[in-house]
């Protein structure tokens, strides 16, 4: 069954400036992860499937109802990278609240079990760290028992463990039989979680399809190295291939260094050869 | 009922996140009462002259809650991404705003209360001698104007210069209105601007109504008209907000 339905979904902001048009679906019991460098598109998509934006053609729709409607946003359970959280309400407070939006909402005390939140628990939530603020953030995505989540950049400011812990989490939501979109503009996070990716880059989608078919294509290393005292440079798609012919070929190198290229410069490469 | 319940828990919070706040209790809570009793309550030349400063003064903090509340409170909510994640909860439209309103008429109350605890432990005012009850309805539909004043500027101003500007109202609107001392003691050419504020009109009003005087028709249609318009250019704003924000 779609969760989500893009259909020629277009938001203009001027005549040079737009995103779309955007058409995509997501199905259940899927992770997708939306991949895209900073300024892509991203947030602006997801704030239009929240009903937050309207687009200015197209259509969007959850579980076959319009963006924005009350039975879909009590489907949903949402968290945003910049999210700002009352300063003065300790954790408690702010999920008591949240709750109250909702039919059925998980009791708190499972919340604060699960999230480990008992020594945030009375804290006043201006004065938790960012990775502290995240869990509770993890809470209150969950607190209305929804059967999909939006997640905007999830792991800024979470450490390892926290990042670990989000990735169970999303985990055991899409074993539930939720849906999960989650944006990142970092590769290596797209590939731990995602069950499909959407590339998006300057406000269309570049590429769509599983994992493997995504990162291939995405897959450039930087080769750098001293040759006979000039620094030599050059990106490679079988970065394994060339690795042995370079060392192979007896030419004296030295301080070889091999590094994946992030997102904005692989894609930059990507449009280039394409 | 469900909406109701919402709101009301909103505004509770509200509420509590403010009381956590010493700065904001003391400017909108403490201070009129602080200040009418330095400067209100040795300037009554009588028990009359008394009870008008009382109403002065409970005006006056009604217009700090009604002001900084509602401005800056909205200024700085516009400019938050919280205020944008309410919206994609399930609940009614307009719950931020509604919540304030409420938190809002719970601290006015709290700073009337005080400013009455004041003249009656400082000032020694008999309260029987005069009419509360209808001094109270006239403060309550006489704040409605500054309310849609202090959601207005809220609208239009950014959190940065919200304090400012919303200090400047306030603090004109509140001496040139003569809610501090009697208007007739204002240099001239402020007395002659006084009659046409809103804050003049709104204290006129319930100096009569405290001590049984005749209310002015004239004065309430004032305020009314200042109520409208400013209710007026608030749908307005509101309208290209929401346009601005959400659309």
């Amino acid at each position: 069954m779609k969760v989500v339905d893009f259909q020629k979904v277009e938001r203009a902001f001027s005549k040079s400036s737009r995103i779309g048009p955007l058409t995509f679906s997501l199905a259940e019991k899927q992770v997708t992860v939306f991949l895209g460098p900073n300024g892509a598109g991203k947030t602006t998509t997801f704030k239009m499937l929240l009903g937050l934006r309207r687009p200015t053609a197209g259509r969007i729709e959850l579980w076959g109802e319009a963006a924005g409607s009350k039975s879909v946003k009590s489907r949903i359970g949402y968290t945003s990278q910049d999210l700002s959280y009352p300063p003065h309400l300790t954790a408690e407070e702010v999920l008591s609240l949240l709750g109250t939006h909702f039919e059925n909402p998980l009791p708190l005390g499972d919340l604060q079990d699960r999230f480990q939140l008992e020594k945030v628990w009375k804290k006043q939530l201006g004065g938790l760290s960012g990775g502290e603020r995240r869990r509770v953030g993890l809470a209150w995505d969950l607190i209305g028992l929804p059967k999909f989540l939006v997640l905007d950049e999830p792991t800024t400011g979470l450490d390892a463990d926290g990042k670990k812990r989000l990735w169970s989490e999303i985990a055991a939501f899409r074993d539930s039989g939720g849906t999960v979109l989650l944006s990142t503009h970092d590769i290596s996070e797209a590939s731990t979680i995602g069950d499909r990716v959407l590339v998006i880059d300057k406000g269309t989608i570049q590429l769509d399809g599983s994992m493997n078919e995504i990162l291939g294509p995405l897959d450039y290393k930087r080769f750098r190295y001293l040759q006979n005292g000039m620094v030599k440079e050059w990106i490679s798609h079988q970065s394994d291939a060339d690795a042995r012919k370079l060392l192979a070929s007896g030419e004296d190198i030295s301080n070889l260094e091999i590094r994946r290229l992030n997102l904005e410069e692989a894609l930059v490469v990507y449009r280039e050869q394409r | 009922m469900r909406d109701l319940t919402l709101i009301a828990k909103h505004a509770y919070y509200l509420t509590l996140e403010n009381l956590r706040q010493p700065m904001y209790v003391i400017s909108t809570v403490v201070f009129p009462s602080l200040f009418f009793w330095f400067f209100g309550i040795p300037n009554a030349p009588d028990e009359d002259g008394l009870a008008m400063l009382t109403a002065s003064f409970c005006a006056f903090g009604v217009l700090s809650v009604v002001l900084f509340q509602f401005g800056i409170g909205i200024a700085n909510d516009r400019e938050s991404t919280w205020y944008s994640y309410l919206r994609i909860l399930p609940g009614p439209r307009g719950l931020q705003m509604s919540s304030r309103i409420l938190s809002g008429f719970l601290f006015a109350c709290l700073s009337v209360a005080g400013v009455l605890m004041t003249a009656k432990i400082f000032g020694e005012l008999n309260f029987q001698n005069y009419l509360w009850l209808q001094f109270a309805v006239v403060l309550l539909l006489g704040a409605i104007p500054f309310s849609c004043l202090g959601l207005l500027l809220g609208l239009l101003v950014s959190a940065r210069s919200a304090t400012p500007v919303l200090n400047l109202v306030y603090l004109t609107l509140s001496f040139a209105g003569g809610l501090w001392m009697p208007p007739e003691v204002l240099p001239k050419l402020v007395r002659e601007i006084s009659t046409y504020l809103p804050s003049r009109i709104y204290g006129e009003l319930l100096w009569a109504s405290v001590l049984n005087r005749p209310l002015e028709n004239h004065e309430g249609l004032g305020l009314a008209a200042y109520g409208l318009g400013f209710f007026l250019i608030l749908a307005v704003a509101l309208h290209r907000e929401e346009d601005k924000t959400f659309r």
